[in-house]
């Protein structure tokens, strides 16, 4: 089984091929370990050719200036701070719509329902003492509780919260 | 201002550092075309970072940092478990303006044998050899135990000169 300790000598080893001295330049000494060490033999063979590599991948490419990428990286950041800045407004708009159409919803069915009833007891009016107003309200409340007065009503009460509160939220977060 | 280091700062600290980086990416990922995104995202991401200026090493221990996250990202994505050797013709083939046919014989090989490796022994080798970072630097940069990463080195390193012997050889 190979030896699992580096050699003492690959110091001197990584000196010399980042200096460029080796082989030519490299002591007697040094040439004749590596020569008979396989741990510095490797190296001399894996570093030499990582560092041809590095040398060739960082002259061939044109790589984008540096005034470019700092550029880009503002544009980025600016935009992700619009993003952070926005989200609880977006949020906000989106209960707002979710709570405003419930709300709608129930308040629509509780007066369509008071509007039934107080339509029976007029019709009783109307019955009972043959009055034409009576008759003319309960006209109106049967077209309330048909639901296109009512709609309106509760569809631009929902419109007005959904527009109110990001901007409730804004002054709510808002530090300055 | 947007960011913790100013330009001036940044263009000093790109001018030295880009290079190296990309060439580490490009190797790393297999693909020179990713590694420009790669070189401005992992600016990107340094910047947004707000890296205390302790020293030019810490801060490019960061940036590979960054920028080895983001190749492992890469290659999860991808669900391979080893960066495919590009075409010919494309990240590995040596340029024609700049090599003479040895030298683009034996970067050819260099590429083959970085690409069979594991990901993790390929960036142990390039910043150990490359980069001529310490164990140390290493460990930082790739979010590793100090204690383990001359082991490490040690059999990455005696993997790959069997792989650029058998490749040198005439072996597939």
């Amino acid at each position: 089984m190979a030896r699992m300790h580096a050699c003492e000598r690959e110091p001197d080893v990584l000196d010399a091929l980042a200096r460029d001295w080796w082989p030519n330049r490299a002591d007697d000494d040094l040439r004749a370990h590596v020569a008979g060490c396989a741990s510095c033999t490797d190296l001399v063979v894996v570093a030499g050719a990582l560092q041809q590599e590095l040398a060739v991948a960082t002259d061939a490419r044109r790589l984008p200036p540096a005034d470019i990428v700092w550029w880009r990286a503002q544009l980025r950041a600016r935009d992700e701070a619009v993003r952070r800045a926005t989200r609880p407004i977006a949020v906000a708009h989106g209960v707002a719509i979710a709570v405003s159409t419930v709300v709608a919803w129930e308040a629509s069915r509780a007066v369509a329902g008071w509007a039934w009833e107080a339509r029976g007891v007029l019709a009783e009016w109307a019955g009972q003492c043959g009055a034409s107003l009576a008759s003319f309200g309960a006209g109106v409340l049967a077209r309330a509780s048909s639901g296109s007065v009512l709609w309106i009503l509760l569809i631009a009460t929902a419109l007005v919260a959904v527009a109110l509160t990001p901007v409730a939220v804004y002054f709510a977060v808002n530090e300055e | 201002m947007v960011f913790r280091m100013d330009e001036d700062a940044f263009r000093a600290f790109y001018d030295r550092t880009a290079r190296p980086l990309w060439a580490y990416v490009s190797r790393m990922a297999g693909d020179p075309q990713f590694a420009d995104d790669l070189l401005q995202e992992s600016y990107f991401r340094f910047l947004r970072a707000g890296v205390a200026w302790e020293s030019e090493a810490h801060c490019r221990r960061y940036l590979f940092r960054i920028a080895t996250n983001l190749v492992n990202d890469h290659r999860w994505r991808r669900r391979r478990r080893e960066v495919p050797l590009p075409e010919p013709g494309t990240a590995w083939e040596p340029r024609a303006d700049t090599d003479v046919a040895g030298g683009a014989e034996r970067r050819t090989d260099v590429g083959r044998a970085l690409a069979r490796l594991r990901p993790r022994e390929r960036q142990l080798l390039w910043l150990a050899y490359a980069e001529g970072a310490s164990h140390r630097e290493i460990a930082a940069a790739l979010g590793l135990a100090l204690g383990g990463i001359r082991v490490m080195l040690f059999r990455a390193r005696r993997r790959m000169a069997a792989l650029l012997a058998e490749s040198r050889s005439g072996g597939s």
